[in-house]
């Protein structure tokens, strides 16, 4: 497949080609390896990595919605309440950032954990991640 | 062994020219297959060893290039399948211009 690109004029064509090719090598491993692990029946495990790429996608999803809902409704709400002025109150921005979408992570992750495991530890990740991602941004700008 | 319009149209392509060895990318040019269909094919028509597969003799300094053509199993077996329903269009190339 490689040699192959050296025969292609074009660029655009050859990329397309090394991506074609790339996808089918990677397609055929892993049917093989499949194969290998579990006799003839591949087609269940690709099902199964799909379903676990199918939830940890989902979680990532409700995982940021709910951090961009949680950011947006203090935003909105702010101007609405008399005296709530949110460059004096941190803690509101640390309560829509980390507080609100940590619990709501922690709750769901929670509830989901026996029926849907993939999207539980994909919840727990996030939260895990932004977290993580808040104390380095503490720590770095004090 | 499931027989797709895609492997029914690589087998009528080998079958034009039985005894010629092809590169990939002439069979893709010929079918209009991009290469993440026509790979899988080419690899599972292997598998069955209905295809058989040769390196190219390559000068130095380029990549080898993968050479396949019809073993005899392969021939009977293109002989009796490609023709089935050869009443479908051949699709566009897919990619135009090889160097040859």
């Amino acid at each position: 497949m490689l040699g192959e690109m050296e025969c292609i004029p074009t660029d655009w064509a050859a990329l397309r080609w090394a991506f074609g090719s790339t996808s089918a090598i990677f397609r055929y491993s892993l049917k093989h390896a499949c194969r290998d692990e579990r006799g003839n029946t591949s087609d269940g495990l690709l099902k199964a990595v799909g379903r676990t790429a199918g939830g940890l996608a989902l979680a990532v999803a409700f995982c940021v919605s709910v951090l961009v809902v949680s950011v947006l409704s203090i935003t909105r709400l702010s101007p609405l309440v008399p005296g709530w002025h949110l460059a004096q109150m941190p803690w509101a921005g640390c309560m829509s950032v980390l507080g609100m979408p940590e619990t709501i992570f922690v709750i769901v992750a929670a509830l989901l954990w026996r029926k849907r495991k993939t999207v539980s530890a994909g919840i727990l990740a996030c939260a895990v991640t932004l977290a993580t991602h808040f104390i380095l941004y503490v720590s770095a700008h004090g | 062994m499931r027989i797709s319009r895609q492997t029914r149209h690589v087998l009528r392509i080998f079958l034009d020219a039985p005894k010629t060895w092809r590169y990939g990318y002439d069979v893709s040019q010929e079918t209009g297959l991009k290469s993440g269909t026509l790979y899988p094919i080419l690899m599972r028509l292997a598998d069955h060893e209905l295809l058989e597969a040769t390196w190219e003799n390559s000068t130095p300094g380029t990549p080898p290039r993968h050479l396949y053509r019809l073993t005899p199993a392969g021939l009977s077996f293109a002989r009796e399948h490609a023709l089935e329903s050869g009443t479908g269009s051949r699709p566009r190339p897919a990619l135009s211009g090889a160097k040859s």
